[in-house]
């Protein structure tokens, strides 16, 4: 085992070897052929970083170079002739012209075929859609283009665990401005989204279960063409992965009394961003969300509690059955993986339960809540078998005990009485 | 009680046809010594009885196993979990076999450092060496049986000091494991061994070993002019306990450490941490973990291995290379190689078990 | 009758020695006889799983079943082949379900789709579902594992 983790370490070692080396041999040949990197290798430690940085750029990667964005001779080693407007030289690129700038091969089927077929070429059209787009239109530099998301010259993929885009980092992207007081200044817009986001349960599944299907705020807000959703997208938002819960929320009576009264479909009850870990006393009890339109005596009232109590009764079972099992294999040692098979069924049961909620059927939710409760009962009776015959062994081995016991002493006496 | 059954008309019967008197007799003029070493006379006897009981425990497990990459785990895990008392039957025969490589030391130990090996009994302790030779093959061949994740890995690093042989060594490794890998082939392979191979020599070896120790009655070396007992009925009957006793602590082990099933095994799964052979392979393991991967060009595994077989060939070849020693040095020489043989084994296996 | 010390010890000691077996007999093969018997539930952990006949399943319907203790989902698709797999969803352990109008199999927990392969195509499902082998015996149908 040892072995094979100084094999791996000293595989990594081998690697990050070889790509420094590559690395270095990339500049160099960058800087043989290129005055651009030759001169900005020595115009301070700014300047050196960007050169840095752009050897782990994708667009590095492409085989493209500053020319290829910037324009100018990179051949020549005279300023004037490499950076002249001759030589299509556009320099650094402002605010409002950076959707253009970038455009100009992402916008081009012709030009992005060749380097990457896969790669959608609406990102500047979709941009000017959303309202950072519209925002920069107006003249508004403070708004973001792509060079505030993608970070120029250490652009990565997104998959790449390192992008300031990958699944992981992009809520710090965002917040970068939308969390920054002065910067949304004048805007309208609260800055408390990350904060609010970061204690979701998406966060939760994204950054402590390492779950990267969940979602980030590109997933409901779209990335290019980034907008707040509508009071009427937002059900088709939450909906494209809680199909199911949407399925049962439009077919069930609230769905036609909440679009009356122009409620929102999911972030009435879940609210948006700091949507938590939805809990029972969401049904009834003080903090219910029905009490927003039912009284207490309401009948819809009722049949939130009635639902309440039987997921209720189903968790309480839940976590009695799965502590006597655990203390069964743990303290007993009998093998209990049957009654796992049945606790996972029953667990299974409860989300559906829980997910049955949305059809705000209380016969129906009570039904899978029982159907938890008898698996897990099913459980318990097999941890009561193991707990029996926990008991059953000790006592045979006690009886075998006595009687191997006797039979030695009997020979004992006997061996005396032969060697008198 | 045998005077009752010699006067008995059964006895009678059976004397006039296959002269029972005359095996009594000589069944009775054994003796054994008795002194402060005594104890050490019943190890055998233990190995015997341990070994009868992995028969019977062996044949009880194969009413319900059934060999086969999708069957091996399910079966014994069947056997522990639904059939009644399958958990006291496999327990005990895992631990039984533990037990007895342990006690085979013992006994072995314990003839060396008596050194009830010499003239005329080399021959008995030739057998012996062969029966802890086989009782090793049996270990190694069963710990893959249940195919475990653990069995699988150790099977795998284990059969892989084969293949270090030179020119043989793949060869060698194929027919071992049945195919490049360690696979459902390796295990119909192991079954064999285990159930019918190994079973039919130990009985051959078993058989000409007690009869050896019958026909020459137990060592008195170096004990002359000490007390002796009888063996018949005097020691037999303290063998019988003394069974009991290991009897009844086979069934508390089993009891209270039942012995584990872990997972099954998954040949794409990576190795779990910690791999490591069954405790009496331990000491080889660690000491070719210590040699160096190579010695003046010669691969370090290879060295091991060889040195290794010339030490058992060695120790197997005790009682002849042993006359050849002058008779004054002889007992020294042979004390002192033995302590370090066992201080070695003890050292390396308490290393290997913490490193 | 003269007290005789020395016979009331012998028989002591041999209904001593005479029970002690006749008991230790009793606790060795209790265990013994009760092992040979066969244990009841055998169809507990079965290797094969009649699914029904071919009739019962016309091209585009699917059944979930279970496999022992894990629920498969069987499927017939509309071009004829006969599939099964688990039917527990990688992501969350939800019970997974064909659809016929995405030609996938979908969990409705969070939207996660598989190809008819099992393979995990869209949403968050992070593994493809375990493959079981479907056999057709004269007109029934069989599932096996892999």
């Amino acid at each position: 085992m040892r072995f094979l983790r100084r094999c791996r370490s000293m595989v990594r070692a081998l690697c990050l070897a070889s790509v420094l080396a590559a690395g270095c041999l990339v500049r160099a040949a960058l800087a043989a052929g290129s005055s651009c990197v030759s001169c900005h290798m020595n115009l301070g430690e700014a300047q050196a970083k960007i050169i840095r940085d752009f050897q782990g750029d994708i667009h590095h990667e492409a085989g493209l170079s500053c020319h290829s964005c910037h324009g100018g001779d990179p051949k020549t080693e005279d300023m004037a002739l490499s950076m002249s407007p001759d030589a299509g030289f556009v320099g650094k690129p402002g605010p409002t012209d950076m959707p253009r700038f970038c455009g100009k091969c992402h916008s081009s089927p012709a030009v992005m075929k060749k380097y990457n077929p896969a790669l959608p070429v609406d990102q500047e059209s979709k941009f000017w859609t959303s309202h950072h787009g519209m925002e920069l239109k107006k003249g508004n530099a403070k708004v973001a283009q792509c060079a505030s998301c993608h970070l120029p010259h250490s652009i990565r993929k997104a998959g790449d665990p390192l992008s300031s885009v990958h699944s992981k980092n992009v809520a710090a992207t965002c917040a970068h401005c939308h969390s920054d007081k002065e910067h949304m200044k004048g805007s309208g817009l609260p800055v408390n989204q990350f904060d609010k986001y970061m204690k979701s349960v998406h966060a939760g599944a994204l950054y402590k279960k390492g779950d990267i299907g969940a979602p980030t705020c590109n997933d409901c807000h779209g990335n290019h063409g980034a907008q707040p959703p509508g009071v009427e997208s937002i059900a088709m938002i939450c909906g494209s992965c809680h199909a199911h819960n949407m399925e049962l929320f439009n077919g069930s009576l609230m769905a036609k009394a909440w679009k009356k009264r122009g409620y929102h479909a999911c972030a009435t009850c879940h609210q948006h961003h700091d949507i938590l870990q939805p809990n029972l006393d969401m049904l009834s009890g003080k903090g219910s969300v029905c009490l927003e339109c039912h009284t207490p005596q309401h009948k819809g009232y009722q049949a939130g509690a009635a639902m309440k109590r039987g997921i209720e009764e189903g968790d309480a079972v839940y976590s009695e059955v799965t502590r006597f099992i655990d203390e069964v294999e743990q303290k007993k040692g009998m093998d209990v993986a049957e009654a796992r098979d049945d606790i996972q069924e029953g667990r299974q049961a409860l989300i559906q339960a829980r997910t049955a909620v949305h059809g705000f059927d209380a016969g129906k939710v009570g039904e899978i809540a029982s159907s938890a409760r008898n698996a897990l009962e099913k459980a318990r009776t097999f941890g009561q078998k193991a707990a029996r015959e926990f008991w059953r062994r000790r006592v045979g081995l006690g009886l075998s005990t006595l009687f191997i016991t006797l039979v030695v002493a009997g020979i004992l006496l006997k061996l005396r009485d032969i060697e008198k | 009680m045998s005077s009752g059954f010699q006067g008995s008309r059964l006895f009678r019967w059976l004397d006039e046809r296959f002269g029972a008197g005359r095996l009594i007799e000589w069944a009775g003029h054994k003796t054994v010594p008795v002194h402060r070493g005594t104890v050490f006379y019943y190890m055998g006897g233990v190995c015997l009885f341990l070994f009868i009981v992995q028969v019977l425990s062996g044949i009880l497990l194969l009413m319900y196993y059934r060999v086969g990459p999708d069957s091996s785990f399910e079966s014994v895990h069947y056997i522990t979990t639904k059939v009644d008392f399958g958990w006291l039957i496999r327990s005990v025969h895992s631990w039984a076999a533990n037990l007895l490589v342990f006690f085979i030391f013992i006994h072995m130990f314990s003839v060396y450092f008596m050194k009830s090996f010499r003239k005329p009994r080399e021959l008995t302790w030739v057998s012996g060496f062969v029966l802890l030779c086989l009782a090793m093959a049996f270990g190694f061949s069963g710990y893959l049986l249940p195919w475990n994740e653990l069995a699988f890995f150790a099977t795998k690093v284990g059969t892989d000091i084969i293949g270090e042989l030179p020119l043989l060594g793949e060869w060698m490794l194929k027919i071992v494991r049945g195919g490049e890998d360690v696979t459902g082939a390796t295990l119909s392979r192991f079954f064999g061994l285990h159930v019918a191979i190994l079973p039919g020599f130990t009985v051959v070896f078993l058989g000409i070993h007690l009869l050896f120790v019958q026909v020459q009655g137990m060592s008195h070396e170096g004990e002359a002019g000490s007390k002796a007992m009888p063996f018949f009925p005097n020691f037999l009957l303290r063998d019988l306990a003394l069974w009991l006793v290991i009897l009844n602590v086979l069934a508390i082990l089993a009891v209270f450490f039942p012995w584990e099933l872990g997972k099954k095994a998954d040949a794409l799964a990576s190795a779990p941490e910690g791999i490591k052979p069954e405790w009496y392979f331990l000491f080889t393991y660690q000491t070719l973990k210590l040699i160096p991967g190579k010695v003046m060009a010669v691969p370090g595994e290879l060295l091991g291995i060889v040195l290794f077989n010339l030490a058992g060939l060695l120790w197997f070849l005790v009682p002849f290379w042993d006359a050849g020693i002058p008779e004054g040095k002889r007992d020294r020489a042979i004390n002192y190689l033995g302590l370090f043989v066992v201080m070695f084994i003890i050292a390396m296996t308490i290393w290997g078990k913490f490193s | 009758m003269p007290f005789d010390p020395k016979l009331t010890r012998r028989g002591f000691v041999n209904v001593l020695l005479g029970g002690g077996v006749a008991g230790w007999l009793a606790s060795l093969l209790y265990p013994v006889v009760k092992y040979l018997i066969p244990p009841e539930d055998v169809a507990a952990e079965p290797d094969v799983l009649k699914i029904g006949a071919k009739g019962e399943f016309p091209a585009g319907s699917s059944k979930i079943v279970k496999f022992g203790k894990r629920p498969i989902i069987f499927i017939h698709t509309p071009s004829g082949e006969f599939l099964a797999l688990a039917a527990t969803c990688t992501h969350l352990d939800c019970i997974v379900q064909y659809r016929k109008d995405m030609g996938a199999i979908w969990c409705a927990c969070h939207n996660g789709k598989y190809d008819l392969n099992g393979r995990n195509i869209s949403g968050p499902p992070p593994k493809p579902l375990e493959q079981y082998q479907v056999k057709v015996i004269q007109d029934d149908i069989f599932v096996t594992r892999a």
